[in-house]
């Protein structure tokens, strides 16, 4: 089984031996965060605001119109930020627009509520809010939308500011355009975190398509040479002679699956070498119904490792099946060669064949052929053509020299290129 | 002794023209009634159970088509009956042409059938297409192989014996002997078929040289194989 990453969320239809629980993704963290963010930048300005106005409320024009402004702002500001705890997330909601647009009433409110302390003054808390609101805007609004209602805010605050006939037009510019400059500077730091958190949930939905047509691979890997067995099982057309045979290659079969289903198979039992010869021998078995021709004296006694044994035993018995579904073959030839550095196999049958600029490799040649011993180093060569037969050539190195090596190199043969 | 049975009347057919006139020997009633069925492209003139029989009452023909293992049906039959090389031996000493009729497929024992003097080898399984052209090439003088005789042909030749194979014919027995299609072959070597072919034919004839005139001792070691395991009746 391959093994699944813990913080790999399961799938509906994926490995049902894995962890059922739920793991947030990272976009979902990623809101949380801000959603606690936010709350939490509000909840400083609501103190000051407050500390503000109670120090200030006797400074005001209108004292019961600045309570109740005050008031107005704390309620939907703690609405807000209740509203943001309970979903989790900023961008949903019904308090986000009082909260904006109690910004834009606040800045000429203050003109009214607090002449003369308009500027420099924090009991006139209105800048300080929408400073704030517009900069938390940019967690629940697109980003466009954040620039123009900053700029836009900016504005109203410098124009009312200015009515107001307290401070100069440059610094009354300057303390405008901290509205916009905090907001563009939330959205881009948002828009950077929820991109890290999407790319993070995208890395891992990836690993996980790549988990799941791992095991899909091995789910075919383990059932492809079953089917056709089972399928000439099936057929009443089947020859009796054949049976036998096939009955061998399905107990095999059967222990494959077996061990593909986490039972523990019996492990062969076989302490011969791993050579050529024996991976031939044990990859024939069960095809004594085809019109096999075994040459491999040249190269049978060539070591193999482990892994390239049973890897090119699996594609010898592949291609073999292929052969006995598909090739209609008078002969099939299973060769075997060394040059000293090199060790060669060759399944070559004289059946039908296929066109291979118009037919693709199927899954047996292309994936547990080809693929498989592609990354044991090991080069595979199919050839074929309409009424040629096929040709699969494998290649290896030899990893320890071959015993009584008595053979010579290959001299000017055609199979032997590179 | 039984007389020959004849399956079609006999005609003067020269060497190379008609079909070949053929004589079939073998212990299986079957074959020897249907063999002329199979096979439209031949001329079956005669078919004997024992290659005593066709010793006594020998018939004229292009190529007599030999069962490799002969079995006499009769109980009271003599444990004796020729068979093997030793029945193979008995025919080319007649002056005919022999091609083994087998489901051998041991190289080693098709290679000695080579040794005693047969021509060729096909098999009783291959279709009967391939049978016919096997009688016909014997017939024009060729050695027919089989595919498990191709790879012993490979494997003496790299393990030193003097074969004496051309760099050309070696190359199309390396081909032929991993199961190499003749179009491929021709195409990989930048030949026609045809020559291809004639590369083949020529290093066929040079293992059967090499089989009847190298000592067996010589043959064993190429093959690897101990003193006197193959030899020992000769």
């Amino acid at each position: 089984m391959v093994p699944v990453p813990e913080h790999v969320t399961p799938l509906p239809s994926g490995d049902i031996r894995g962890s059922a629980r739920t793991v947030p993704s990272a976009t979902q963290r990623a809101e949380r965060g801000i959603a606690l963010l936010a709350p939490a930048v509000r909840g400083v300005v609501l103190v000051q605001i407050i500390l503000a106005a109670m120090a200030n409320v006797r400074v005001s024009a209108h004292p019961i119109g600045y309570v109740a402004l005050t008031v107005a702002v704390v309620a939907v500001s703690v609405l807000a930020m209740l509203q943001c705890l309970a979903l989790r997330s900023v961008r949903r909601g019904a308090w986000h627009v009082p909260d904006l647009a109690l910004a834009w009433l606040a800045l000429p409110a203050m003109n009214l509520l607090m002449p003369g302390h308009v500027v420099g003054d924090w009991g006139s808390w209105a800048t300080g809010y929408a400073i704030n609101v517009a900069a938390l805007s940019a967690s629940w609004l697109p980003p466009t939308v954040v620039v123009s209602t900053s700029l836009g805010l900016a504005a109203w605050c410098f124009t009312w500011k200015l009515a107001s006939g307290e401070g100069s037009w440059p610094s009354l510019l300057t303390d405008s355009l901290t509205i916009p400059g905090y907001a563009i500077v939330v959205a881009l730091l948002l828009h950077y975190l929820r991109g890290l958190a999407a790319d993070v949930d995208q890395a891992r939905e990836d690993a996980v398509a790549a988990t799941r047509a791992l095991e899909l691979q091995r789910y075919q890997l383990t059932v492809h040479d079953a089917t056709s067995v089972l399928r000439l099982l099936s057929d009443e057309e089947t020859p009796v002679e054949v049976l036998p045979g096939l009955r061998r290659q399905a107990d095999l079969e059967a222990r494959r699956l077996r061990t593909y289903l986490g039972e523990p198979a019996p492990r062969p039992t076989d302490d011969g070498q791993r050579t050529v010869g024996t991976m031939v021998a044990a990859a024939v078995q069960g095809f004594e119904d085809l019109p096999l021709e075994l040459a491999i004296e040249l190269g049978a006694q060539v070591p193999l490792p482990d892994q390239v044994w049973a890897a090119t035993g699996g594609a010898v018995t592949t291609v073999l099946h292929n052969v006995r579904l598909h090739a209609e073959a008078r002969q099939v030839v299973v060769h075997a060669d060394t040059d000293g550095s090199t060790w060669e196999v060759v399944v070559s049958d004289d059946g039908v064949g296929f066109d291979q600029d118009r037919q693709p490799l199927g899954f047996g040649l292309n994936t547990q052929v080809r693929e498989v011993l592609s990354g044991l180093d090991v080069r595979t060569r199919i050839e074929s053509a309409p009424g040629r037969g096929t040709t699969v050539t494998m290649v290896g190195r030899l990893t320890t020299p071959a015993p009584e090596q008595t053979t010579e190199p290959q001299r000017g043969g055609t199979h032997r290129r590179g | 002794m039984a007389g020959p049975t004849a399956v079609a009347e006999t005609s003067d057919h020269g060497e190379g023209a008609g079909p070949p006139r053929v004589v079939v020997i073998d212990d299986s009633t079957v074959i020897r009634g249907g063999f002329a069925t199979v096979h439209p492209g031949l001329d079956v003139i005669a078919t004997y159970a024992a290659v005593e029989d066709f010793e006594a009452h020998p018939v004229a023909c292009d190529v007599v088509v030999l069962d490799l293992l002969l079995r006499r049906p009769e109980p009271q039959a003599p444990s004796s009956a020729k068979q093997g090389r030793a029945a193979i031996r008995t025919v080319r000493d007649l002056g005919y042409r022999i091609c083994i009729y087998t489901d051998e497929r041991r190289s080693l024992v098709l290679a000695l059938c080579l040794r005693a003097g047969a021509d060729g080898v096909v098999h009783k399984s291959d279709p009967p297409e391939v049978a016919v052209q096997a009688v016909r090439d014997i017939r024009q003088g060729q050695v027919v192989v089989t595919q498990s005789l191709v790879g012993l042909t490979e494997l003496l030749d790299r393990r030193g014996a003097t074969l004496e194979l051309s760099p050309r014919q070696r190359q199309v027995i390396s081909a032929r002997a991993r199961g190499r299609h003749w179009k491929d072959l021709a195409a990989t070597l930048y030949i026609t078929e045809g020559v291809a072919r004639e590369h083949y034919q020529a290093a066929c004839v040079k293992l059967r040289h090499y089989l009847r005139d190298t000592s067996p001792g010589d043959i064993e070691r190429a093959v690897g194989i101990g003193p006197g395991d193959l030899f020992d009746d000769e």
